[in-house]
């Protein structure tokens, strides 16, 4: 014989959906169809991830992620060992210098500028290149706006260097500079551009009107590659290059009139820190705060074959003083940092994150070993206040191994 | 390089212990691996042999293992002092001879490393295998005495397997020895 409560308990249950029924409205049906759409800058902040997918280098991207709302917004896809995208101030449009192959690994190797519509990520045309864009690890310096933005300079390396030429209004290809011995692109005007050489110099390109080259200026060296190289990273401020050194000290190089000047070089760090063995470190790690003049660098303490380890450190300087005024610890170790500009900067960096305990990830080591270990990582996309350094998004599985982080403003 | 800090730890338990109390110590660790496989080294050093020993496959000549000592799957094996990249001995390949299908570049950078077995140091020619899309087996990197782009003699930022007969695509590292320095 059932109990009391269970006799009372069936008839609720016949009654319960039809009383539920009559409360809960039936879901509307859903549109198909629907497409998202990226919010302008005006609307939303919004960061760029550059990411060559290695090994799968096939199919290279771009993330877009709005470091408002800490949300993933959508990509591009941007073939062979992608170098980065270039995202114009006043240009409505994306542009993106791409390896592509006809059967995929193989086949007719297309070199393109494809660029893009900022809303929908479609693309909207491409003009060709000669194939001979340059594929390296890093992705600062290998391509350079015209600051009015109507030249797009890729850098090309077959081993042998040059540069081709677009003509971002027309949407043409319109020629190609020899830079032998010299590597990495950086505007310093409309028409102007320095390339680093392999003596310590900087070669002056000049364009015409017409995107030809007007003149090429061999200039004197102005640091020593041999004694301690500058990095191909730099930061701009007006008409001056900031770079780091292999050994941690700031170069400052000035265009003017055609000329380049170095200001005294200073260090990062003090002689008990490189005798602590403190050094830069990532890929891409220097990035200044144009209104504040500090100039933030990834520091790692390590040994000398470490300089492109990640690290949690992130040190910040005064620009005039040379003194450090801030360290800011990273959630997740960083091999890529960047920073936005104006009153409420943030910075942003790419950094290793094995979303699993700490403890579990050590057993996981020692039971399992490194190569196991390695399969697990993933990388996260950290969103942090510039002023305070606090945290304010992360946003895990970020691509492969990205190649630059880029705010679009 | 890979996981270096975890196997000084295992050899030297005393001086890494402050680096186990941390989680970041730790993840820097797991993303140097990462960096790894990002960087293709290669000194422009032109080897006309180059080719034809991709297409012998093997190695040319027999040692005995007391003389050329370590695994060649491991990247704390002696000749890769100097590479950067994905190790063929694990992808197909072997140390001197890329996978099938693919093709040697021969313009290529060049280590020098010390053999353990008989003291000496070995000019070694860090050949890349192009053609096929990155093997992600086994990477490898170990920094030393790497160099920007704009100085292309000691770099391992530049994919070498520009230029070459497979046009870009990378897919592994060999590790040859050109001679005595």
């Amino acid at each position: 014989m059932k109990p009391f409560w269970a006799k009372s308990l069936i008839p609720l249950c016949w009654i319960a959906p039809l009383f539920s029924s009559a409360v809960m409205a039936n879901l509307p049906v859903d549109d198909l169809g629907k497409h998202e759409i990226l919010p302008s800058r005006q609307e939303a902040h919004i960061v760029t991830i550059s990411d060559p997918n290695i090994p799968h280098t096939i199919d290279g991207r771009v993330h877009f992620v709005d470091v408002d709302r800490g949300r993933y917004l959508g990509a591009l896809n941007t073939g062979y060992w992608y170098g980065g995208v270039v995202l114009p101030k006043t240009r409505n449009e994306i542009i993106s210098p791409e390896t592509h192959f006809s059967r995929g690994t193989h086949g007719k190797r297309s070199d393109v500028v494809t660029f893009y519509d900022p809303k929908t990520l479609q693309p909207t045309g491409e003009v060709l290149l000669p194939s001979k864009r340059a594929t390296t690890v890093k992705a600062q310096g290998v391509s350079s706006l015209s600051d009015d933005e109507k030249f797009l300079l890729v850098l090309n390396l077959t081993p042998a260097t040059s540069i081709s030429v677009v003509d971002l209004d027309q949407r043409r290809f319109v020629a190609e500079i020899e830079t032998p011995g010299c590597t990495q692109i950086y505007a310093v005007g409309n028409r102007d551009f320095n390339v680093v050489c392999a003596d310590g110099s900087f070669m002056g390109i000049q364009l015409d009107d017409q995107g030809q080259l007007q003149k090429q200026i061999r200039r004197d060296p102005v640091f020593d590659p041999a004694a301690d190289p500058i990095t191909a990273g730099g930061a701009r401020l007006a008409n001056t290059w900031y770079h780091l050194s292999r050994e941690g000290y700031v170069h400052a190089f000035t265009t003017r009139d055609g000329n380049v000047t170095a200001a005294p070089t200073w260090s990062l760090v003090s002689q008990d820190e490189r005798d602590d063995n403190w050094r830069i470190a990532g890929l891409q790690h220097l990035a200044i705060h144009q209104d504040s003049r500090r100039l933030y660098a990834l520091m790692i303490q390590g040994g000398p074959e470490q300089f492109e380890d990640p690290t949690d450190q992130v040190w910040v300087y005064d620009l005039d003083s040379h003194k450090r005024v801030q360290v800011i610890e990273l959630e997740h170790p960083a091999l890529w940092m960047n920073i936005s500009q104006g009153p409420e900067a943030q910075l942003y960096a790419v950094g290793v994150d094995l979303q699993i305990p700490f403890l579990f990830s050590l057993w996981l080591y020692f039971a399992e070993g490194r190569e196991y270990l390695t399969r697990l990582a993933t990388m996260s996309f950290d969103t942090y206040e510039l002023a305070s350094g606090d945290l304010q998004h992360s946003l895990p599985r970020i691509g492969k191994l990205p190649n630059l982080i880029q705010p679009w403003q | 390089m890979l996981f270096k800090w975890f196997d000084k730890l295992t050899e030297n338990t005393t001086r890494q212990s402050a680096r186990l109390t941390s989680r970041r110590s730790f993840l820097a660790s797991v993303g140097t691996v990462l960096v790894g496989t990002a960087a293709y080294p290669l000194l422009p050093v032109w080897r006309n042999g180059a080719q034809a020993a991709s297409q012998a496959g093997a190695d040319p000549k027999e040692v005995s293992p007391g003389q050329d000592p370590g695994d060649p799957e491991s990247c704390e094996y002696w000749r890769y002092c100097a590479i950067d990249g994905y190790l063929c001995s694990c992808c197909g390949g072997t140390k001197t001879s890329c996978p099938p299908g693919t093709q040697m570049a021969p313009i290529t950078w060049i280590g020098t490393c010390r053999n353990p077995a008989d003291g000496k140091d070995y000019i070694i020619s860090y050949n890349d295998c192009c053609g096929k899309s990155a093997c992600g087996r086994c990477q490898c990197i170990r920094n030393e005495n790497d160099t920007p782009a704009y100085l292309p003699a000691n770099s391992n930022n530049i994919n070498w397997c520009s230029g070459g007969p497979a046009d870009v695509v990378y897919n592994c590292s060999t590790a040859i020895i050109l001679g005595i320095q």
